[in-house]
């Protein structure tokens, strides 16, 4: 009899917690989603109600004005395509190459291993600042051009650092087996690591994609052709611009172009393609960066 | 050969072809500038390039090889080659680009850069050129205007400043629901005093209007109001007097009470946005555009557009925002400052370390003749304009006509497909005269905006900017350490007077605060260096 009680008791205490749990998570839920819900409603609902400023949950005035502007320009598109560059080929050549840098740090049996390491390290306190790195990239004449986007960034150390760490899970023995059998260094990295790694080769891919998508300081700094930038540039320029209307102190500041639903258009074309990649790499997600932070 | 492999190789192709289609789309554009006949008027023996960093706004995009550019390089021989930064960007890019002297032959810059760059002496000195012989058309305007005086670094100049040509200046302006007064039978304010009456009254009309907002917060409705009521604010507390001719910090002021009372009577009374100290641009347009909001006082040119959007809602379609002369503030005076008229704040330097110096120079001071005007306002004569029988360039109707529905405006559209006006590069430049002509010349032109210009330009209260004086690099740095400071004091005291947490009473003590802080000194710099530049 009291043994059910307890049960009871302790069923509905499960119960409790799961309503809690469910509650807290709905709030966080709702706070993370509607940002992105009010974005994407005022991009639909007519200037008339967003001035008024009556917009809560449901787009009113229903009208896909904003995005035929958007869609019409065709300098959108074109940076989108360049978008599409930057992020494919960067992501591509820096997960080669950190995957490359890595694998020897991850290695017991790698001659100065531990120097090479504190060297790569250093690099994530201190740099050199923004006016000697464009000297730099312009010196070696990559000023307008694509390589100026996805070399300087090609290894972040940190995720150098977390792809090492997971390398370094896989026993050695694995290698050694393979020398026996005659394989060598490249070998063994590309047929017996990586295929190992798929985890955390999807996670890095999603990280650096992310950071090409959303970067737009670099575009900005070291390309000169507008016909070069990235969407970001422009998505930065169409939102700032609203802001400073009326700044430049004379009448063609008087004119207010930028209409908040045109500038809710663009973020929502701008984050959609990204926000798609998420749930085809979620379930190597966890299991990648969790892979990571296991051995230190 | 395995899969992992093959599909090594497939993406590393894939990349490689992708980043050739970057090169490929890079390079194509250099040559569009077509065949070319050499004419007497060609300011050089042979086809020069010169490049220029611009900046464009997403109101004007500017395209390289437009028509005006065209006819450009037709009549002077000169290919001008824009890099152009989009505007949101271009501070932080044009710091890189100068502080690694990697930049093109020409620059587009703000007032604060030529002080900030010249020093280092990536600039070419422009005193040397500035006579009749070599720049004859640049001459002129140099003698016209002996304000310029005020643009020389250390006794040098160099920066090329901006001539606007017929400029019609507004400014900060009074501009209030003229149909709400004209219903009601309210007489237009004649004071300050009066201004608060009437909006008090229609507030009383219509309780659940914001009868005046503002944007942008506390230092934006300083600026707006302060010289209006009898002292002034300018950017930062610093602001030249035209009354007294000289400059003065405001804040440290007995004067500035009146503001500070004004306004506290304002927010008291309902009057004023009890959200004043933090609303934004946007805000403001909405509440004003949507009919929640009666009255402001910031740039008059934005009622035309509030009118054009109110009066599509339904129920709204007579309102009116309409300016006002500027009422009378508490010592008798009626007095504002319009913006720049004249002497513009855009500026281009040239490049120390170009090749082409001469065709640069030779370039400007074209531009600068009533000709090279004509062309980078007007664009290509007998394609977008025509002289008329006094002269003067006309636009022709036929070419306007594809932009009359034009977003976000059929003149803006007119000054982005030509490349011409302000925006461009372009030294003696039109910016209001255009946009008039235009709009007339489409009908478009409306009586509100008539009645608009009609009230700004008769009103005797506005004077143009006074040129600020050139400081000498010591004076430029001590007179920014005493504004941060005195900055950083006053914006915690501003918004305890408004809201009437202090008594205006105790103002005096901040008063004796800013002058231990260095204000009578600040004054004192600028005006020894306005005294210098009088007597160059």
């Amino acid at each position: 009899m009291e043994k059910q009680h307890k049960k009871l008791i302790s069923r509905t205490g499960n119960a409790l917690f799961d309503i809690v749990t469910y509650v807290i998570l709905t709030v966080l839920g709702f706070i993370t989603l509607y940002p992105m819900w009010y974005i994407l409603i005022v991009s639909v609902s007519s200037a008339q109600h967003i001035n008024l400023g009556d917009i809560s949950f449901w787009p009113r005035g229903l009208n896909f004005e904003a995005y035929k502007i958007v869609f019409e320009n065709e300098k959108i598109w074109r940076a989108y395509a360049n978008t599409i560059l930057y992020t494919v080929s960067g992501t591509a050549l820096q997960v080669i190459l950190t995957a490359m840098c890595a694998y020897p740090l991850s290695r017991p049996d790698f001659y100065g291993r531990r120097i090479l390491s504190i060297f790569t390290t250093l690099t994530m306190f201190i740099s050199g600042g923004m006016i000697p790195l464009y000297l730099v990239i312009m010196n070696l004449h990559m000023i307008n051009t694509i390589w100026a986007i996805i070399l300087p960034p090609a290894i972040s150390t940190y995720n150098m650092i977390v792809m090492r760490t997971s390398f370094q899970a896989i026993p050695h023995s694995l290698a050694e087996s393979a020398y026996l059998d005659g394989a060598n260094d490249i070998q063994i990295f590309a047929k017996i690591i990586l295929p190992l790694s798929k985890a955390i080769l999807a996670t890095m891919t999603l990280f650096y994609a992310v950071a090409h998508w959303n970067s737009f300081f670099p575009a900005m700094l070291y390309l000169n052709d507008q016909a070069k930038y990235p969407v970001q540039v422009l998505m930065r320029d169409i939102i700032i611009s609203g802001d400073m209307t009326g700044d430049t102190g004379d009448v063609t500041g008087s004119l207010n172009i930028v209409a908040t639903n045109y500038k809710y258009a663009v973020i929502i074309i701008s984050m959609i393609p990204i926000l798609f990649v998420y749930p085809f790499l979620q379930k190597h997600f966890t299991k990648g960066v969790l892979l990571g932070a296991v051995k230190g | 050969m395995n899969n992992m492999t093959k599909k090594a190789i497939v993406t590393l192709l894939a990349i490689a072809m992708l980043v050739s289609f970057a090169f490929a789309g890079g390079s194509k554009e250099s040559s569009d500038y077509g065949d070319y006949v050499k004419l007497d008027t060609w300011l050089v023996d042979e086809p020069t390039t010169v490049t220029v960093l611009l900046s464009d706004s997403a109101m004007q995009p500017i395209k390289n090889y437009a028509p005006a550019q065209q006819e450009i390089f037709k009549e002077t021989g000169i290919k001008l080659e824009y890099q152009v930064v989009p505007f949101a960007s271009y501070d932080e890019k044009k710091n890189v680009l100068l502080a690694t002297n990697n930049w093109p032959d020409v620059a587009y810059v703000r007032p604060a850069d030529v002080p900030m760059y010249a020093p280092v002496g990536i600039f070419e000195p422009l005193l040397q050129y500035v006579n009749e012989e070599t720049m004859p058309n640049f001459y002129r305007f140099w003698v016209k205007y002996p304000d310029m005086k005020n643009f020389l670094v250390d006794g040098e100049l160099y920066a090329f400043p901006v001539v606007a040509r017929d400029e019609s200046a507004n400014g900060f302006g009074p501009v209030i629901r003229q149909d709400l007064l004209e219903k009601h039978g309210i007489a237009t304010p004649q004071t300050f005093e009066e201004l608060l009456d009437v909006l008090d009254q229609l507030h009383q009309l219509y309780p659940d209007t914001i009868p005046y907002t503002g944007r942008k917060g506390t230092s934006q409705l300083l600026k707006t109001t302060s010289y209006m009521l009898g002292s002034g604010y300018g950017q930062n507390g610093l602001y030249y007097d035209h009354d007294l001719g000289k400059y003065v910090f405001g804040p440290a002021t007995q004067e500035f009470k009146a503001v500070l009372s004004w306004l506290n009577e304002a927010y008291e009374r309902g009057i004023l946005d009890p959200d004043f100290a933090t609303t934004t641009a946007e805000q403001m347009e909405s509440k004003l555009s949507s009919g929640r909001a009666l009255f402001f006082l910031d740039n008059s040119g934005f009622g035309v557009n509030y009118t054009k959007s109110l009066q599509k809602i339904p129920g709204y379609e007579d309102a009116v925002f309409q300016i006002i002369p500027i009422p009378e503030n508490s010592f008798g005076q009626r007095r504002a400052e319009s913006y720049a008229k004249d002497l513009t704040d855009r500026f281009y330097v040239v490049n120390a370390s170009s090749k082409n110096k001469e065709a640069v120079i030779k370039l400007i001071d074209w531009l600068y003749s009533d000709h090279g005007s004509d062309v980078s306002n007007y664009g290509v004569e007998g394609y977008s304009f025509e002289y008329n029988e006094e002269g003067q360039p006309e636009f022709l109707l036929s070419y306007l006509e594809q932009f009359r529905d034009a977003s976000p405006s059929s003149y803006y559209a007119v000054y982005e497909d030509l490349g011409v006006t302000k925006l461009n590069f372009c030294l003696y430049a039109c910016n209001t005269r255009t946009w008039f002509e235009i709009e007339k010349a489409l009908g478009n032109w409306d009586e509100v905006s008539d009645e608009y210009w009609n009230i700004v330009n008769n009103d005797k209260a506005y004077v143009p900017p006074k040129i600020a004086p050139a400081l000498t690099t010591e004076e430029s740095e001590r007179s920014t350490d005493i504004l941060m400071e005195l900055t950083t004091v006053l914006e915690q005291e501003y918004n305890k007077y408004i809201m009437g947490i202090e008594p205006i009473d105790n103002w005096d003590s901040v008063i004796a605060h800013c002058e231990e802080l260095g204000a009578r000194e600040l004054e004192d710099i600028y005006n020894t260096a306005l005294a210098r530049s009088g007597s160059i």
